[in-house]
């Protein structure tokens, strides 16, 4: 019985610095799913990751009913996605800009095209850039032509907010009937022939109404 | 009889064209407090960017179509039909039948929209046919539960010649006396222009819907100033409880029988609709979309048929669970900060599991279910 409420107290004991380390987790996760995303949480802080998208993760899984498992292995996932954008990024890459990284990755840009376009921005936050090319990839273009398109975008000097112009009329064309290639290809083109960005037309370059 | 006939056929082809159309489609059958003695049928169809319909009742009727170009662009575009003819025993001078049209076009801004629309018509009654104008302007205005509506209505009837005739038949009478010639009086009648200004003021939650209506219509001579209330109580999700106390005037285009003080009704919805909320407040519903609110204070409506509770969960909310607000017609809607970039959203309709919410990008979380993928400017 001693050794019984000994072995509670230690598991008491245990749990508290864990609580205060990620008050997050402490409130919603139970002891369980906490014991098992801990240990990741810590490896990945003591890696100089960000941890806030990593309790994120944890809270989804939370949220969605998931098993300590599954929510550990989610969140081993993002750390190593986040992990490899950091690589392709830089080591002083903001938080936004490697959870943008992290589901470019994930959506099948390559470690590679992030470091161009991590090279194009200059001292430029490229996460718009990164958050474009993977919603292109979401509206299926394919992710090699993706990341091609918006690279030459923002190598023709484009600004966020002509990415966004940019993402939105392929959207329209998309849903217009054009194939998400051909629309991604016709507005980068268009972006990114020389003088011409400031000239892009916000309609369609296909109107499903003609 | 074959009053009954007809509608047990409306009612057929209501129900057919809901199957056909199935959710994108909702059918009202309603006897609504305003109009108790005047049933009508209304169905609204709806695709993307667009949706058309019609109501009618007995001896009136209206259809309408609306497109809006899509995406963020806050213009629509309207047309409507509207057609009328005059019970058996209407008053002589009053319309005996009218068909005209209307062509508008409506700004939306945030939680408000404008709109004004013109159209002509033709109208017969015992002064012969004329062409009437009409123009309406107004602007509503959607806050929570809230939504107040403004309008101002003309219409300009032009005058005409009203011939009335006396005397016996031309002959001879029975004395063999010529009887006297007709006498024929011409009356002319001057045109008039009609005026109304009207409000609403309408609240929905939960099962409840309030409706608060006034207004004041001018014509030559006289002006006449109206209120009422109507309440309705959901009792399921198609059928509510409806009543109505107060008064409203004769639509001067349009023929609808007067309206009694006091009414109590029922309202069945067939389909997936429900009657509660008037769909003319949820102009920017769509199956999901992220409406401009405040700086990063976005609205967030979707519409999702069939549902009797619709929870929302997401990274920008820290995954926490939502549960929306209803609407009515299948809408749903919360408002809080989402802040510019890419996003996972995920909808959980009666409990069940949780799902990418309509018209999102669908990918699968990490949890063995689904989110929607959703971009934010």
């Amino acid at each position: 019985m001693n050794i019984v409420l000994a072995l509670s107290a230690l598991a008491v004991l245990m749990v508290q610095p864990l609580a205060a380390q990620y008050p997050r987790l402490a409130t919603r996760a139970s002891p369980e799913v906490q014991a098992a995303v801990v240990p990741v949480l810590d490896s990945a802080r003591a890696q100089g990751l960000p941890v806030e998208p990593l309790e994120e993760k944890v809270l989804e899984g939370v949220t969605k009913s998931a098993s300590p498992d599954r929510i550990a292995a989610a969140v081993r996932r993002l750390a190593t996605d986040l992990a490899a954008a950091r690589a392709a990024l830089g080591d002083r890459s903001s938080t936004r800009e490697l959870e943008a990284g992290a589901g470019a990755l994930r959506g099948g840009i390559t470690s590679r095209d992030l470091t161009r376009m991590r090279a194009a921005r200059k001292d430029e936050d490229p996460a718009v850039a990164l958050e474009v090319a993977t919603d292109l990839v979401s509206q299926g273009v394919p992710a090699e032509s993706a990341a091609a398109v918006v690279l030459n975008v923002v190598s023709a000097g484009a600004s966020d907010g002509d990415l966004e112009q940019m993402r939105a009329a392929v959207a329209r064309d998309i849903a217009g009937g054009v194939p998400p290639s051909v629309a991604a290809a016709l507005r980068g083109r268009a972006l990114s022939a020389p003088g011409s960005q400031r000239d892009a037309s916000p309609e369609p370059a296909f109107s499903p109404r003609d | 009889m074959t009053g009954r006939l007809r509608a047990g056929l409306a009612l057929c082809v209501m129900l057919l064209a809901t199957r056909l159309a199935a959710q994108r489609a909702t059918v009202d059958f309603a006897s609504p407090p305003t109009e108790p003695r005047a049933a009508y049928t209304r169905m609204t169809f709806w695709v993307p960017d667009a949706a058309a319909g019609f109501t009618a009742g007995s001896g009136w009727g209206t259809g309408h179509f609306s497109w809006s170009p899509g995406g963020s662009n806050p213009l629509h575009f309207g047309a409507a039909l509207e057609g009328a003819r005059a019970p058996a025993g209407a008053r002589r001078d009053s319309l005996t039948e009218y068909g005209g049209g209307l062509l508008g076009l409506a700004v939306n801004r945030g939680r408000g929209r404008a709109w004004v629309a013109i159209g002509a018509g033709d109208l017969r009654d015992d002064l012969g046919n004329r062409l009437v104008g009409r123009a309406t302007l107004g602007g509503s205005f959607a806050w929570r539960h809230l939504a107040l509506r403004l309008t101002l209505a003309g219409a300009q009837i032009p005058g005409g010649t009203r011939t009335y005739t006396y005397g016996s038949l031309p002959g001879v009478d029975t004395l063999g006396v010529p009887a006297a010639p007709p006498v024929e009086s011409r009356q002319v009648v001057p045109g008039r222009v009609w005026r109304e200004l009207s409000s609403s003021l309408s609240w929905s939650q939960g099962r409840l819907a309030l409706q608060l209506m006034g207004g004041v219509t001018a014509l030559p001579g006289q002006t006449l100033h109206w209120l009422r209330t109507d309440l309705a109580l959901s009792i399921r999700r198609d059928v509510a409880l409806v009543a109505g106390l107060g008064n409203a005037p004769l639509p001067v285009i349009g023929i609808r029988p007067p309206v009694p003080p006091f009414a109590l009704g029922l309202r069945v919805t067939l389909g997936r609709a429900t009657a509660l909320t008037d769909a003319r407040y949820l102009h920017d519903a769509a199956e999901f979309a992220v409406l401009p609110y405040l700086g990063d204070v976005r609205r967030v409506r979707l519409e999702v048929p069939g549902a009797e509770h619709v929870e929302l969960t997401a990274d920008f909310i820290n995954w926490r669970v939502l549960p929306l607000s209803y609407l009515g017609s299948n809408v749903w809607e919360t408002t809080l900060p989402i802040h510019p970039g890419n996003h996972q959203v995920s909808i959980r309709v009666n409990g069940g599991p949780w799902q990418a919410p309509p018209g999102l990008k669908r990918v699968e979380d990490d949890f063995g279910g689904e989110a929607g993928l959703l971009r934010v400017e």
